[in-house]
């Protein structure tokens, strides 16, 4: 088991400077994510999660704490889908998804072959040459997701990705996200608010609470795979939800 | 019939900028008349078209113009590639920037005009000295325009490329460059025109060509009409060097027009 471990954060701790003094964002948070595994971290907004998400793609130094990799070698891609879609406003969306083809310096005839598939694959084909201003929120997102998943990172991180979604488009892109997670071997960890996406998608479920930034919980996800939307409607998704919720809110005072 | 009626308040609406310039020549025309000034104080309108037909006919026109917009054209373009490569610099090194921002702005209290004289004794009277000042006087709103553009680039497309490994060069392609070019050419439009300035400025202080040269010669001679027409020429460049910015910036920022590709 140890062997297949990806990346272990140990007491991580963040701290900004600021004139007030120190603001501490994640007091003393530990997680071990294994290869290949999906895991959604969810909890309150406003504790630290996207810190933390930053942290592990690299983007920040912990002030405290350390990442520790048991394969020896740093997850090479990361991928991170912010929550905003973060498209670059002047390039089209088929150039967006491209891009980090193009920054590895491939060929553009090729990174724009391979981006146009993947557009194709969120059901975007026709929307190629658009640019990002013409697309709605979902689409928008699903062209960044599409962008991640082009460079067939080993870590994946989502920070909210379907947060500013309508609860429509929302729901419609989670059933994309589950089909597509039984054809991409990556490490995911996924950063949501709501426990049903939780509970479709991942293999564990990190109950994160707020203030101090710890994680409380760390449970398995009982449910087969691969997953079928009409998984939502059975007594056992049901009373996992509730359990959950309790968690999240029970601890709440 | 409400409709049609609004169009035409539109058409006219747009009549309006031009016969307003109109009324003004007009005006101009028939003050000059009743008030009997001489033609090298105060020129009517019809005397510098007269005078603007005699001087191309003259071979006197054409060549100044030119000598103008060839400096002007220049020290943009000098300024503008030299405002480029000092911003990138400055804005990825902050010990840069504390080491050279202290001369930017000393050179910018220097009044250009004051140090015009010192250019001409350096590099002559030719054009060059005024393409160095072109290019002076266009340096600073540039780089200034370049430095807030590279303050404003989102942070977060900025961990995209941490996150996907970019080397500078493709930072540089794919986020710097396009994601300044928009305040880029806001200091672009200003910059054209203050480019002419720069120009005449230069010319005045010592030339043996262009429209501010022109300018010293006919007001030597009393040719105020001639004085008229060199003006117009340089309001004309300037115009022209303003709509050529904007005919870029549409083309150029067409993905914030929300235009098709």
């Amino acid at each position: 088991m140890e062997n297949d471990t990806l990346l272990e954060a140990r007491h991580i701790q963040m701290t900004f400077e600021s004139k007030e003094g120190g603001l501490h964002v994640l007091e003393d948070i530990s997680l071990t994510l294994a290869k290949n595994e999906f895991v959604c971290l969810i909890g309150p907004s406003g504790s630290g999660k996207s810190t933390l998400v930053r942290i592990l793609g690299g983007l920040l130094e912990p002030t405290g704490g350390k990442l520790i990799y048991p394969g020896g070698r740093e997850p090479d891609p990361r991928a991170i889908v912010f929550q905003n879609s973060n498209l670059l406003p002047w390039l089209s969306a088929a150039d967006n998804v491209a891009l980090p083809l193009l920054v590895q310096g491939i060929s553009k005839k090729d990174a724009r072959a391979e981006a146009e598939k993947w557009l194709d694959l969120f059901g975007l084909g026709g929307f190629a040459d658009e640019w990002p201003n013409n697309l709605s929120g979902g689409m928008a997102q699903r062209v960044a997701i599409a962008r991640a998943l082009i460079q067939k990172p080993q870590l994946l991180l989502m920070d909210e990705p379907l947060g500013a979604l309508d609860a429509m488009t929302r729901e419609q892109i989670s059933l994309e996200l589950m089909a597509f997670r039984e054809r991409i071997d990556a490490t995911v960890l996924m950063v949501t608010h709501s426990i049903s996406e939780a509970l479709l998608l991942s293999d564990r479920i990190l109950i994160y609470s707020g203030r101090p930034a710890r994680i409380i919980d760390d449970m398995k996800v009982p449910f087969p795979r691969p997953r079928q939307p009409e998984l939502r409607d059975t007594i056992e998704f049901m009373s996992m939800s509730k359990i959950i919720r309790k968690k999240i809110f029970g601890q709440e005072s | 019939m409400r409709k049609s009626t609004n169009t035409d308040r539109a058409n006219m609406a747009k009549l309006i900028p031009p016969l307003s310039i109109l009324g003004g020549l007009v005006i101009w025309e028939l003050f000059v008349k009743i008030s009997g000034y001489p033609a090298f104080i105060l020129p009517a309108p019809s005397r510098i078209a007269q005078r603007f037909v005699s001087a191309a006919k003259a071979g006197i026109l054409w060549p100044n113009v030119w000598v103008t917009f060839y400096e002007v054209l220049l020290g943009l373009l000098i300024g503008c590639a030299a405002a480029l490569v000092i911003g990138y610099i400055l804005a990825h090194s902050p010990v840069a920037e504390k080491i050279v921002f202290p001369y930017v702005v000393v050179s910018q209290a220097v009044p250009l005009a004051a140090i015009a004289p010192l250019l001409i004794i350096w590099f002559g009277s030719g054009i060059r000295p005024k393409i160095v000042i072109c290019a002076l006087t266009v340096f600073f709103p540039l780089l200034i325009n370049i430095l807030v553009g590279y303050r404003e680039l989102e942070t977060n497309l900025s961990d995209l490329f941490t996150s996907m490994k970019a080397g500078r060069k493709a930072r540089l392609i794919y986020l710097e460059f396009p994601g300044i070019l928009p305040v880029l050419l806001g200091g672009l439009r200003i910059s054209a025109t203050l480019s002419v300035i720069g120009a005449v400025v230069g010319e005045l202080s010592g030339a043996d060509a262009g429209l501010g040269y022109l300018i010293n010669i006919s007001r030597g001679q009393y040719d105020t009409a001639l004085v008229f027409v060199a003006l117009i020429m340089l309001m004309v460049i300037a115009l022209f060097m303003y709509g050529a910015v904007i005919l870029l910036e549409r083309k150029v920022l067409i993905w914030k027009i929300g235009g098709r590709m």
